[in-house]
Formats: C-alpha cells, structure tokens, sequence
C-alpha cells in the first residue's frame, strides 16, 4: 500500500490494489467508529451490456441495479447481514444510485466481524424466483413513494425531459411493472459481470491499522472464485445533445406548483480535469444562485416563490446536466430569470473568492467524522477515477481566470422545463 | 465528560474544553412552559430572524458577510419536551486554527447578532420583512397535504391530543397566522429574554476565560432560573382506539399509530422503553420489520418511534390501502406477543450492543457531547457512566411489564387512491 498525506488535514491515505482488481483505500482516524464501504461501478445507468463470460448483448429492465442491491442481502441460510450488523451494534445501509451501489456499515466494535458480514455479503449471491417475487412488494411501495412525492416527480421529469436515449431518463428504482419482469438468471448476469473485485473499491476510515485491515481484506478475497477479468462491455448511447421534450406537465393532487429548468451541457475535459471543471461551474452557480446573490434577494421578496431556488449537478457520459427547482404559488416567470442568469457568464473575482474559500472551510468540516472521510472518498474515486488527496491545496489555488475562461467555453442553450401542478 | 459551569447571574454557561474538533458548536436553550400558540409563533419568528439582520439592506449583503468570516452555520429550531418548550439557537463553525486569527470571535458574534439585532420599526418587526415570512409561512400550510408522510404525522399528533391543551389543527394554525401582527410577534420576541430561562452550551478547542468574556459581553435580558424537567404523563387513556380515514390520490396510503404509555416510572421511560421499540419496530431486525417487511412484503418502511418526554409512541408505515387491515392486524399481533414476552435474549443483547456503542461513539462526534450534556442538564437525563450500568439492569420482566402500559390511541390513515401510480 502507499501512503498519502491529506496536506492540510492532518490525515493520511494508504491505497491499494489486490490481485484480483479491488482497489483499497484505508484512511486511520483517532475515533472510536470505523466505516467501511464496499462500492460497485454500476448503477441504474446500465441497461445493455454483454456479461461477463457471454458474447451477446442483453437488456435489463430499468430498477435492475436497485433491485440487485436489495436482493445481495438474501442468502441460502436465511441469515440476514443486516441483522448481523446489528447484533454487533453496528448501522449499515446500502444505496444505488444511476452510476453505483454502495454497501457499507459503522461502528464501533467487531470492526472485522463486521467487514467479513460485508465482504460475505456482496460475494455470495444467492437469487430465486420466489426471493425475487417476495423482494417484488417490498420496491413496489418503495417505487410508489417516489410517485407520491413532488420533489421525487420534479427530479423524474427533469431526467425524462433531458436525456432521449440515455438511461439516466429512467428513475432509479424504476416502474411498478418494470421490476416485475426480473429473473434469476439476470440478476446472476448483472453480478457476475458488474460485482467483480475488478470492478468496485473497498473504503474504510477510522479507528483501524491499515497493515491489519489490508491484508483481512488479502486474505479474505484468497477464499473466493471470481470469473476472469475482462473488459466490461456495456452499451453505448451516443445521447445527442438536444434535450429530449423542451417542456414537460405532469399532474399530481397538490396545492402548489413545482417548476423546473435543466440544462444539458457538453463539457471538454481534454484541456481541463473534471475535478476542476465541476468545481468551477458549482462555484459559479453558487455565485449566480446561492444566497449571496441578487436573485436570492430579489426571490426573497418575491410573494410567488414559496421556496427558494435549489440547484445541482450530475455527470452524464460527456455532459453535466444541471438542475434547478424551485415551489411557487402559480406564476412561471421565475424560469427566465433562472436563465437570463445563467447566460450571463459574468462574476466578479472578489465573489469567486469568496467562494473559493469557503470550500476550504468545507474541506476542513468533511474531514470531521469517519464517514465524512468515507464519502469524500468514495465520491472522488466513483467521479474521477482517482482520489485527490491535495483537494485541500486544490481548493486554496483555484484559478479565477480558468474559471471565466471555462464557463465562457459552455453552452447554456439546450435546456428543458419540467411542471408539476395540479390537474385542472 | 468535563466541562465547567459557569452562573452568569442569570443564566447559565457550559463550556466543554475538547481538542477533538476542528469545529466549534454553540447552543443557547431558551426555555419556557409549552403554549398552544408556541409553535406558530416560533415557525415566523425563524423566519424572521433568519432573513437578516439590522444594517443590512439586501439579504445577499448580509450573506455575503457571512461568508467572509467562512460561514458559520446558524440556525433556529423550536423543541418541545413533556411540558417545556425551547426556542433554540445553534451555530457552528471551523475552529480559527483551521482559518485566520479573530475568527471565532466573529463567527459569535454573527450567531448571537442574529437573535440580538433583527430588523426592526419601532416596538415591531420590520414590517415588509415579516410580511413576507408570514405569507410564505401560510401558503406553505395550504400545501401541506402535498407531502402525505409528514402531513399524516401531523394528523396524528393533532388527533391523540397529547398536551395540556388542544393542539390546533392545520387550519386554525392558518387562521392564527393570518390575524398576527408584527407587533404581536415582537411582543412574543421580547419574552425570550424576560419569561425564558436561558443555558448556552459551547464545545471546542477555545480558552475558556476569553470565551467567557465573549458571551458575557453579547448576552441581554432577565432570564428566569431554570426549571426541573416536566414531563406529561397519563393516567388514564382511550378503552378503544381512534380510528381516522382520510382520502388522498396518492399511490401509496400512509398509515400512521399513536400509542400512549400510562403511569410510567423513570427507569420505564429513560431505560426499559429502549428495549420495548427496538424490538418492537426500532430497526432492521425489529418484529415489524421483519413480519410486516420481510415476511408478508406489505411495505418499504415501517417503524415505531418514542417521545417518551410525552410519554408516547408511533408506528409509521407506507402501505396499500387494500392491506389496511391486514396490516393492523399484524401490527397488534405483534405487540401482543411483547406482552406475553415472546422475545429472545439474544434480541435483548443486541439491543443493548447498540446502546452501548452508541455511548461510546458519542465521543466522535461533537453535537453529540454537547446534546449529552443538554440531556443532563435540561432533562435530568442520567450521565453517560450511569446510562451504561442502568441500561445493564433492564430485564425481560420490566420489557413485559412496560408492553402492559402500552395503549392504542388513535389509528390513521392517510388513503391512496390512486392505486395505478408508479406503471412505466
């Protein structure tokens, strides 16, 4: 393993790789906690691939990663790791999202008990009919709550409306009817081809000596049998850059109205990283949008707009899609105000600063708590294939002037609007 | 923990010397006997106090300031315990080791300026200001129903009556705001700091007697002593539960139980009541969860929660109307079998692992030293020595003795009807 200082912070990384692929991050902290996370590169934004050990392409119905996670948790003896957790006091959850899953657990004893109940958990699968239909009423309510929610409903419409290929169009835990078409037999595909150690990351961070929790880890995976690496085929979409419906209703049974605008952005990262290009557009809406801007104020005393403009980013393939929502009685007109702003791709470096540096400040409050640490570098390592371990002095030197020249280099034209309202 | 009280002359200050933390915390409880109108009166006053302060014109500009001096976190909550009410400030900021010299002389000062100096005309709220939060305040009320989870916890509590008086329902709440005066709410501001005893807790790595000097100095008012805990207690409860249906074109139906513990000991509601909902529906392995969940796949979440300060529980579920009944009627299985005492040790065990852990982890994490202490202080809650051999005293007679105390009170359910939500 090699060890890295987080300048700065007062912390150090050691990273690793094992035979089989599993990259591994070990982050020692004086607490009395330890987190681990067990992450796998595949999320809902998968839905063609060719798996592992096959030739042909095969299609899976959208929620099948969500579904998949769900189902890591059943085994041939009944015995539930999220109980066992427990047992050892520790709190443990497990998400998907459009480009990952993640399985992790806290707490603050039987530290290895509890990583081998995590490790065992996402190496022995064990998927039938009858555990799938059971798992089937289970998401169905968990799919209705997302339709129930307006918030849920403007994030679905948002997607839908942007993306006319992509699967990102689709809500994670997908439809009612769409996770009834599972099978066994795909669910084995997906794990065979997307939960190989080659293709996921261990993250753990806290009270542990990382020589110690490396070679568990070692020794751990000796025990296993893996199908051979190969290069993971997935579908490509070519997704184009006009967005898919310019504006979208949707009907729900409530009193206010929930407006969206979402902008469908290409971005070059050849001349620079995306570390840095997602950072300066964050910093710029921030700039534009956040309170310390004129039309937070200007909303503020706007009697229309009942909460205030929300924003944020996702990476989609070569685009960032960026998203803004906002709750008003009934008038629309916040939207061009939204992008009359956007457009206007002027900030004033004393504002830039001022930003800037209370990224530090946040770098500083992440670094707090074990899973703070976890999730800094789960996320860095998921979105730019590495971990910045100088994020800290990253953070301290960001450019003004690459910041301009980048935001000037976007095109904020492709947009869509997305309405919920009550039905009329 | 350590820490040092300091008597004010009429307040109290405790101040919690740690190196742990690269952050500084601040709570200042002012608290008060529970009114009907508390609540109404503190949602506008959040909001007025949180849109600026004197000698700002723009909210922007005083953001801005904000984040000048790296932003420390403020924010105001209202607390209700058994019969006291808390109207609370809490702020929290990076240590100025981690940012430049001064600063956590600052960041105070902005915390407390925030409740010292808001915009004012005269013996009022600045008019325009409060305008505004009380009209966002209503329209917020009007869509309440737009979020059916949180809308049918407030159903709930509106229906089992807990308090001493009637809690008002969502539309005489409406009414209450409309008629309020930004005379009327100053009159409730200045009451803070004449009817209101007053305790800040501070955790960090500071000098205590410059920290002192700093609160001594921004710190106004005639604070009453501090009063002994109050908690609301029943003697007497329903023969038979209320039941309450409510349409809604949601998807999925919200069912929500009110239980109501009578005559309960101090050992009953700060130790035994532990055990009885986390076997009950406190977590994973919980035999709600694991009947209702895993076994009968009627739902995504369900889970009991306590209040014992109100001596009172709920049950939460997102279920289908059509399984209304049939999950009522497992629920109640359920609890019968916590009175016959059909429980395992080993379910005991865990629960006390979990207890356990979590006071160790308490030393993580600084909100949670500081909440420990507040728990000692303003809710005689034992310390964290004292918790660790009471909670080792609890046995499977008291958890079957406390299930005899539990009653139904007030069922509810919120009714989708729109069973078809969630089809691609």
């Amino acid at each position: 393993m090699k060890k890295v200082k987080l300048k700065g912070l007062e912390l150090d990384v050691y990273k690793g790789k094992l035979d089989n692929g599993l990259l591994v991050y070990i982050c020692p902290m004086e607490k009395h906690d330890t987190h681990a996370s067990i992450v796998v590169r595949y999320g809902n934004d998968v839905l063609e691939f060719v798996p592992r050990g096959k030739n042909d392409f095969t299609k899976i119905p959208p929620g099948t990663a969500h579904f998949l996670e769900h189902k890591m948790f059943a085994t041939e003896e009944g015995l539930d790791p999220m109980i066992l957790f427990s047992n050892n006091g520790a709190s443990s959850n497990a998400y998907t999202s459009s480009n990952v899953t993640r399985y992790y657990f806290t707490g603050a004893s039987h530290f290895y008990d509890n990583l081998k109940i995590l490790l065992d958990c996402i190496t022995t699968p064990y998927f039938t009919k009858e555990n799938i239909e059971k798992e089937q009423g289970i998401i169905e309510q968990e799919i209705k709550a997302g339709f129930d929610d307006p918030g849920h409903m403007a994030y679905f419409l948002a997607c839908k409306s942007l993306f006319k290929s992509h699967p990102h169009k689709y809500p994670v835990a997908g439809y009612v009817d769409s996770i009834k078409k599972l099978t066994p037999e795909m669910l084995y595909d997906c794990y065979n081809t997307f939960y190989h150690p080659d293709n996921m990351y261990l993250v753990i961070t806290g009270n542990v000596d990382p020589d110690e929790a490396f070679a568990f880890v070692q020794n751990y995976y000796q025990g296993c049998n893996f199908m051979a690496h190969a290069e993971i085929k997935v579908k490509q979409y070519a997704e184009k850059g006009q967005v898919a419906i310019k504006k979208a209703v949707e009907t729900m049974d409530i009193t206010k109205k929930i407006l969206t605008i979402n902008y469908k952005v290409k971005v070059d990262n050849t001349k620079c990283e995306k570390f840095f290009t997602n950072l300066y557009l964050l910093i710029y809406l921030d700039i534009l949008f956040s309170e310390m801007s004129d039309l937070y104020d200007e909303n503020h005393h706007d009697k229309n707009i009942l909460r205030q403009i929300e924003y944020y980013i996702e990476n989609v393939e070569d685009y960032v899609a960026i998203y803004f929502d906002i709750e008003v009685i009934d008038d629309e007109g916040v939207l061009k105000k939204i992008n009359d702003t956007i457009n206007q791709k002027e900030f004033t470096e004393e504002d830039f600063k001022l930003i800037s540096k209370n990224l530090v400040k946040s770098a500083i409050l992440s670094t707090e708590n074990v899973n703070g640490v976890a999730n800094l570098i789960v996320n860095q390592e998921l979105l730019y294939d590495k971990f910045h371990t100088d994020f800290y002095d990253k953070y301290k030197n960001l450019s003004y002037q690459d910041c301009k020249e980048f935001i000037e280099s976007l095109d904020f034209s492709n947009y869509s609007i997305g309405i919920i309202k009550k039905e009329e | 923990m350590n820490y040092e009280l300091y008597n004010m002359g009429n307040y109290n200050l405790y101040l919690i010397n740690t190196d742990k933390f690269k952050t500084i915390s601040v709570s200042a409880y002012f608290c008060h006997e529970d009114t009907r109108e508390d609540g109404v009166y503190s949602a506008i006053l959040k909001d007025v106090l949180e849109a600026g302060t004197a000698g700002y014109e723009k909210l922007n500009d005083y953001y801005k300031q904000r984040l000048e001096i790296y932003d420390p976190k403020v924010t105001i909550r209202n607390l209700t315990f058994g019969k006291e009410s808390a109207f609370l400030l809490n702020g929290q900021f990076a240590n100025e080791k981690y940012t430049e010299k001064g600063m956590n002389e600052k960041s105070i000062k902005f915390i407390f300026d925030m409740l010292y100096n808001p915009k004012l005309e005269g013996q009022a709220f600045e008019e325009e200001t409060f305008e505004i939060c009380r009209h966002d305040y209503v329209e917020l009320l009007k869509a309440s129903k737009d979020n059916p989870r949180v809308y049918s916890r407030a159903r709930l509590w509106e229906e089992m009556n807990v308090c001493d008086y009637q809690v008002m329902s969502n539309d005489e709440v409406i009414d209450f705001a409309s008629k309020m005066t930004a005379h009327d709410l100053y009159r409730y501001y200045q009451s803070l700091f004449t009817e209101n005893s007053l305790d800040i807790f501070i955790i960090g790595d500071f000098d205590n007697e410059e920290m002192k000097n700093i609160i001594n100095g921004l710190i106004k008012g005639d604070f009453k002593p501090s009063s002994k805990k109050r908690y609301i207690n029943f003697s007497s409860v329903r023969s038979k539960a209320k039941k309450v249906i409510e349409p809604a074109q949601t998807g999925q139906s919200q069912l929500a139980i009110g239980l109501k513990f009578t005559d309960l000991t101090d050992f009953e509601r700060n130790y035994v009541s532990i055990f009885y909902i986390s076997i009950l529906g406190g977590n994973w392995s919980s035999k709600l969860n694991q009947v209702v969940r895993e076994e009968n796949s009627l739902c995504y979440y369900i889970g009991a929660l306590r209040n014992m300060t109100c001596s009172v529980a709920y049950i939460y579920a997102g279920i289908d109307a059509g399984n209304f009944e049939k999950t009522c009627k497992l629920i109640k299985e359920q609890m019968q079998l916590m009175v016959k005492g059909d429980f395992t040790l080993d379910h005991m065990k865990q629960v006390k692992q979990i207890y356990e852990n979590s006071l160790v982890e308490i030393e993580d994490n600084q909100l949670s030293i500081l909440n420990t202490l507040v728990s000692q202080v303003l809710n005689d809650a034992d310390d964290i020595a004292k918790r660790r051999e009471e909670i080792n005293k609890v046995t499977k007679k008291d958890i079957v003795a406390l299930a005899k105390k539990i009653n139904f009170d007030v069922i509810y359910l919120l009714k989708g009807e729109n069973n078809e939500k969630g089809q691609a």
